[in-house]
């Protein structure tokens, strides 16, 4: 792991360089951000030249720890206009790990009309190849790139709404089944699209591993890691049995969950989309459904599921909560085969299924369609697909959506729609949507997990719980942990801190894991100060501070100049 | 304290038992007391195991073990779950 690579896209090379010292001991979302700090100029255009997508594995990338090699990018966010990370399971972040790169750094842009893949062979075989092909979706693609380099690769692409450069745009990694994997939040498709980056293929780094200092120990850690998440009720059944789709209905009960563009906290068919109604869906079925699968190798959570159509055979993978919630409940979709099947067309549109369903919900509001109207949403994400001007507009996000159609309620943060859980009746969340960096995203710090403890609808303790919550999220991003390991790694953080010190021979204590992450926070922070985002920016919409949301009929009522110490650590 | 199905009841409560804590079981219980009772009884009565328990919703209120159920009451009880 001593490698940066950079991919000049003007230039059309491929360089490796070690990792200038500044940069060590970061990993994940701490490398990210930091290369696009340093290196993206104040000003830049998310979509111009200047700009650049990196692309990182997490510190414990490639070594085999449970749920550690997620892969994080990062750029200058064109639907927020500040720094952003976004990660996502699948096999490059382990892949690109085992390789020795710490960070895929691409630069620049292709001449008009010019689209690359990048190919990273074993050593150092760095080739950019100029597509000769058209690109209509995702899964046509893995198809095709499975064809040409074989099956022993890993794939991070861009799919239409990237290429066509749309704020909704995700970056999208190969699962072990070459299943679409998404760095789904902020748009960061559409800076790869921007730079005429198609796609990049990495080939299986056969027979390289990772070393650790002390063998032994990291060993030892691992397994009393695998142990804990087995144990743990949080992580051990439920996800295997509901995958992320367990929390639908407690959602939807406490009255957060997003509902026809966000006038409502429940919804009346919760039940026909609930984590069991698609648990009995897979059961019934049978064929090709299935619960208890893994999105990463040695991952021992195993959330992920395959949802089979009517006929046995599979509609999507993976179909989780925040689909449910956006593309389900907030656009009036009651029918887990239509969510399914909406879910399939924004994967192979190369889309955030957070932001498209957002911007459907804003635009069912508008009068566009009518909610739950499926024909019609099929037809407007076939318009995405084509980029016609209608496409543009709802591929472009729920703000921009919004503001063509003069829709009042715009659920979003920073530019960037809100995930499934409604700020009102979840206030800790709305502090975490209004001050992070990161705009309105849940996996920068979920008040959700701590609703037994921190009451959803009061404004006591809620900034303290962001705080504690965007520090946690900061160091487990990057480290290149999924959040949902979460519980037992917060519980005994000397595990992250055991792991770290014999995979590098470090000699550092818990504090020196949570320096980490404040750090990371307040150089996100500065990042976008300096882009022009004061405190004032550290709000959310009006409207949600005014129009009660049923069933609590609460607001959103922190006070700004409290949320303003969200940072304050000491 | 004793839990009667369709008896002379002064207080009746709906449990809905969430994820794994139903698991084969009927998720939907209505169920009659004589006198309100805390969420801990209830458990106790149900034989569930209250460090099973992740999360009490009451009415659509997130509440503790020692809350009082009412007549009328629609009570969630979910495990321990985290956000996605």
């Amino acid at each position: 792991m001593d490698y940066l690579v950079r991919v000049n896209m003007s230039t059309e090379s491929v360089t490796r360089e070690k990792v200038p010292l500044q940069y060590a001991g970061l990993g994940g979302r701490g490398l990210t951000s930091s290369l696009v700090y340093h290196e993206v100029p104040a000003g830049s255009d998310p979509l111009g030249k200047n700009n650049k997508l990196v692309m990182a594995p997490g510190l414990l990338g490639g070594t085999g720890a449970s749920s550690s090699s997620r892969l994080s990018v990062g750029a200058k966010s064109p639907l927020t206009g500040g720094i952003k990370e976004a990660n996502a399971g699948g096999t490059a972040g382990g892949y690109l790990a085992r390789s020795g790169i710490r960070a895929l750094v691409i630069e620049g842009e292709a001449a008009a009309g010019r689209h690359y893949i990048l190919y990273l062979g074993k050593n150092q075989d760095y080739q950019l190849v100029k597509v000769d092909f058209e690109v209509k979706g995702i899964y046509a693609l893995m198809t095709q790139l499975r064809e040409k380099y074989g099956d022993s690769i890993s794939v991070i692409c861009a799919g239409p709404a990237g290429m066509n450069k749309m704020r909704s745009a995700a970056v999208v990694v190969s699962d072990p089944e070459f299943n679409p994997r998404f760095a789904a939040r902020g748009g960061l498709g559409a800076v790869m699209g921007s730079k005429g980056l198609l796609a990049v293929v990495i080939e299986s780094p056969r027979g390289m591993q990772r070393i650790p200092a002390d063998r032994s120990r990291f060993i030892e850690t691992s397994r009393k890691l695998n142990r804990l998440l087995l144990e743990n009720p949080k992580t051990g059944k439920t996800f295997r049995e509901f995958g992320t789709t367990a929390i639908t209905k407690v959602v939807s009960e406490i009255g957060c969950l997003p509902t026809r563009n966000f006038s409502q906290g429940s919804f009346e068919e919760v039940e026909s989309i609930s984590g069991e109604a698609l648990r009995d869906l897979i059961r019934e079925r049978g064929g090709e459904g299935c619960s208890g699968k893994r999105c990463m190798p040695g991952c021992v959570i195993c959330c992920s599921n395959i949802i089979p159509g009517p006929d046995g055979k599979a509609v999507v993978a993976n179909l989780q909560y925040e689909t449910l919630a956006l593309m389900g409940s907030n656009c009036g979709f009651s029918s887990l085969d239509d969510i399914a099947r909406l879910n399939y067309v924004c994967n192979d549109i190369g889309a955030d299924t957070i932001e498209m369903g957002a911007a459907l919900g804003v635009a069912m509001d508008g009068g566009v369609l009518p909610f739950g109207d499926l024909a019609g949403t099929l037809k407007l994400l076939e318009e995405v697909r084509e980029a016609t001007p209608l496409g543009r507009v709802i591929g472009n996000g729920a703000l921009i959506t919004g503001q063509v159609l003069g829709v009042k309620r715009i659920p979003v943060s920073k530019g960037q729609a809100f995930p499934g859980y409604d700020p009102r009746a979840l206030k800790g969340n709305g502090v975490t949507y209004s001050t992070s960096a990161m705009g309105a995203d849940h996996t920068a710090g979920n008040a959700f997990g701590d609703r037994a403890t921190t009451d959803p609808l009061k404004t006591d303790g809620q900034v303290a719980l962001s705080r504690k919550l965007q520090l946690r999220a900061a160091v487990l991003d990057t480290l290149g942990f999924c959040i949902f390991a979460r519980p037992p790694l917060l519980a005994d953080p000397d595990i992250m801190v055991d792991l770290l010190n014999s995979l590098y021979g470090w000699d550092m204590d818990s504090s020196g894991l949570w320096k980490i992450g404040e750090d990371l926070l307040k150089l996100e922070c500065s990042f976008n100060r300096r882009e022009g985002f004061g405190p004032e920016y550290d709000r959310l919409p009006e409207i949600f501070t005014q129009e009660p949301l049923p069933p609590h009929n609460t607001v959103f009522d922190m006070e700004p100049q409290e949320m303003a110490r969200v940072y304050d650590f000491d | 304290m004793t839990l009667i199905d369709g008896g002379a009841a002064i207080i009746n409560i709906s449990v809905e038992l969430h994820g794994l804590l139903a698991g084969e079981k009927d998720r939907f219980r209505k169920l009659s007391c004589e006198e309100p009772l805390p969420v801990s009884e209830l458990l106790k009565i149900m034989k569930i195991d209250p460090e099973e328990i992740g999360l009490v919703v009451v009415n659509r209120r997130v509440r503790d073990l020692t809350h009082v159920l009412q007549d009328g009451d629609r009570v969630l009880l979910a495990p321990y779950l985290q956000g996605g």
